[in-house]
């Protein structure tokens, strides 16, 4: 916790203010929380700090004498600046160091200033490094290579967390680079490693994967190794693949059955070959609280062969062995154009997530495509006999097509409903097209992201409508005084019209989603209708 | 169930899951064993109480803090978090400072480590992105530095 620091020259309880009551350790806390991911970048934490060591006497006492408050936010942004560097580093003592570095090597600055030098200076307790390299011409590459592997290669003593992104404005430039020869990774000496998230790919052999809890895949794994590494690694928490890192095993091969009970999350984005995912989860046993996301993305014409649509069915199929959704109370589903997704908490948090998502146009359809087969098997395999509350997101352009009709059967518990005055406008076409059809019956409330505008007044006027002939107790309203439509002018909307559907309360929000007012229908003052503020601040 | 009572005593019959999620709380019922004892929180008045009891009785089921929820959740996990888990902590904390504090103070006491923490991210998020003469007049913090400790201040290469 706090650092040893001196007593107090002028201590805060001279201040009136009520702050000034917390005792130091959580002010303390205060203060260190703002140094932390993901209240703060880095970058504001470190001028969140600078700014609070300057408020009074007590916190900037507090705040200088804590040097691993300061060792938590060192940003190159600020310390490529040697006087800076000379300024804030004594701040931070001995404690292990947090450091976020965005690298341009197009920019390759003079030795003295040289990230890798301020690196390598204090490498040996370095804790966490997020190392960020945006670089644009392949004639810097080669020394960056030689720099990085002359950082990266050596024992990392005190490293526990280590992520490094290398984004290229440069074409053919090779990267992520393979490893030059003679090299490995901290040297294979990384003894409390917990974390790692870097294009470099991964020796399945690595020492430090016996105790790493955080681990994103890169490289070329084939599935059949994984699976047996994953063995070793009884500490790993949390499982990462966005680049397709896994490759198929031979279907004659035997794989292992793996169970691994410290697994609580996975999240898997497929961008090309399902079947190794296929294999990877049909051969993988987690615990009940684990979280699966799993993303496929069809980059590709490929992604149309009916061979694709089959894998990523077996892959939506085995989402029952993982998640137990029945006790699931809040869902996001989404109908768009081209993607497709579907997300679901439960009661404690647990989130499982499918997402499809196309960036290729069909062949052959026009407009959006179907829903795809699989989403639909999906959610069948998901019964959500608790769902409540509900986000629903579909492509306005497009509307919704009958063959969308099925997904909502899946989420007919709905009480709640989150959405836009455009998805009711789809809802309401599919609602026209088909008189019988009975969507959310058990709806209760639903709220609007913003206040309808004049061209979203006949469906919302049918939506309503069809609420009362429904008979259900659908009985409130919630919008946001906010609109889709942009603009700083001050304006106002009429409301009037919703004055006829008696009984309904309509409650207002600000932006921010605080409640201000409620409005009943046909007993309120219909003035309080005819000119509603629009905030978009 | 568990008996509380507050400084001003004002007394709760609390659910025993509920209760023992302050080690405090928690420490006491082992120490005494199975007893109708009424525990006393002399650190804690009702009207804080009120909010503890609210927040504990709303999360009582969460699974325990994770020291790492960032990077790995799918835009749709945020998404679906934000709009909808977030939402009741955010309303929970929009009080006035006085309270906000004083339910800071009552978790430190209480020893509930997420509501400290959670309480405390509301104080450090009213510090976010702000200069020092904003973070002055939103806590009503008067500069009480010396004309030679100001001078020093003001030296400082790295400007706020």
């Amino acid at each position: 916790m706090v650092d040893a620091v001196d007593p107090l020259p002028f201590p805060c309880e001279r201040q009136n203010a009520p702050i000034c009551n917390l005792p130091e350790d959580v002010l303390w806390h205060v203060f260190f929380l703002n140094t932390t991911s993901p209240i703060a970048s880095l970058k504001s934490a470190f001028e969140d700090l600078i700014s609070s060591s300057h408020v009074c006497l007590a916190w900037r006492t507090l705040i200088n004498s804590s040097p691993s408050l300061w060792s938590r936010a060192i940003d190159w942004d600020y310390f490529r600046r040697a006087d800076i560097r000379d300024e804030i580093m004594p701040r931070t003592g001995d404690a292990l160091l947090n450091i976020r570095v965005n690298c341009y090597p197009y920019r390759y600055e003079s030795p003295a200033e040289s990230v890798f030098t301020f690196l390598l200076e204090h490498w040996a307790r370095i804790q966490t490094l997020e190392l960020s390299i945006i670089y644009y011409s392949h004639l810097s590459s080669n020394k960056l290579e030689d720099d990085l592997w002359h950082l990266i290669g050596r024992p990392a003593p005190s490293l526990q967390n280590f992520q490094l992104k290398i984004n290229s404005r440069y074409t053919n430039t090779g990267w992520p680079p393979a490893i030059p020869e003679g090299h490995v990774l901290f040297g294979d000496q990384a003894p409390v490693l917990e974390k790692i998230a870097s294009p470099i790919t991964i020796r399945l052999t690595s020492p430090w994967l016996a105790h790493i809890r955080d681990l994103s895949l890169c490289g070329s794994l084939p599935v059949e190794e994984f699976l047996e590494a994953l063995k070793s690694m009884s500490c790993l928490e949390t499982l990462r693949d966005s680049n397709n890192s896994l490759t198929s095993a031979d279907r004659s091969l035997h794989l292992p059955a793996i169970s691994h009970p410290t697994l609580n999350r996975i999240t898997l984005v497929v961008q090309s070959n399902v079947e190794p995912y296929v294999q990877f989860l049909s051969h993988l046993s987690i615990s009940p609280k684990c979280t699966l996301d799993v993303a496929v993305h069809a980059l590709s014409r490929h992604a149309w062969e009916q061979e694709h649509w089959d894998l990523t069915d077996e892959l939506v199929r085995l989402f029952p062995k993982f998640c137990d959704l029945t006790q699931a109370q809040s869902a996001v589903l989404s109908l768009d154009s081209y993607r497709f997704a579907f997300s679901a908490l439960a009661p404690n948090r647990v989130i499982s997530s499918f997402e499809f998502l196309h960036q290729m146009r069909p062949p052959t359809a026009e407009g959006r495509m179907h829903t795809p087969p699989f989403f639909q098997h999906f959610l069948q395999s998901s019964p959500l006999p608790n769902l409540r509350h509900l986000i629903f997101i579909a492509a306005p352009c497009h509307g919704l097509l009958a063959f969308d009709q099925a997904c909502f059967d899946y989420v007919k518990s709905v009480e709640v409903l989150h959405t836009t005055t455009s998805c009711i406008q789809c809802i309401t076409d599919l609602l026209a097209a088909d008189t019988s059809l009975v969507m959310f019956p058990a709806l209760r409330e639903l709220h609007l992201q913003s206040l309808p505008e004049k061209a979203d007044i006949p469906s919302m006027k049918f939506f309503l409508a069809s609420r009362k002939s429904i008979g259900e107790p659908f009985n409130t309203l919630v919008m946001r005084k906010t609109s889709y439509i942009l603009g700083n002018k001050k304006r106002t909307v009429d409301l009037r019209w919703l004055d006829r559907f008696t009984g309904l309360k309509v409650v207002f929000q600000s932006g921010r989603g605080d409640e201000e007012s409620e409005y009943i229908c046909g007993k309120s003052d219909v003035k309080e209708l005819a000119k509603v503020p629009v905030n978009n601040d | 169930m568990v008996i509380l009572i507050t400084s001003d005593n004002v007394k709760y019959v609390v659910e025993k899951d509920v209760a023992e999620l302050s080690v405090l709380v928690k420490n006491m019922l082992e120490d005494i064993g199975p007893s109708d004892e009424p525990i006393p929180l002399h650190n804690v008045t009702s009207t804080v109480f009120n909010k503890v009891l609210e927040y504990c009785i709303y999360h009582r089921n969460d699974p325990p803090p994770s020291d790492d929820d960032e990077g790995c959740a799918s835009p749709l996990h945020k998404y679906l978090a934000s709009h909808i888990c977030s939402e009741w902590d955010q309303r929970f904390f929009d009080v006035d400072q006085a309270l906000l504090f004083d339910i800071i103070l009552a978790a430190n006491y209480l020893d509930i480590k997420t509501l400290l923490d959670d309480a405390c991210k509301a104080v450090a998020h009213l510090i976010q992105g702000k200069s020092t003469e904003e973070i002055r007049g939103i806590f009503n913090i008067v500069n009480d530095f010396t004309p030679e400790e100001e001078a020093r201040v003001k030296k400082e290469n790295v400007s706020s």
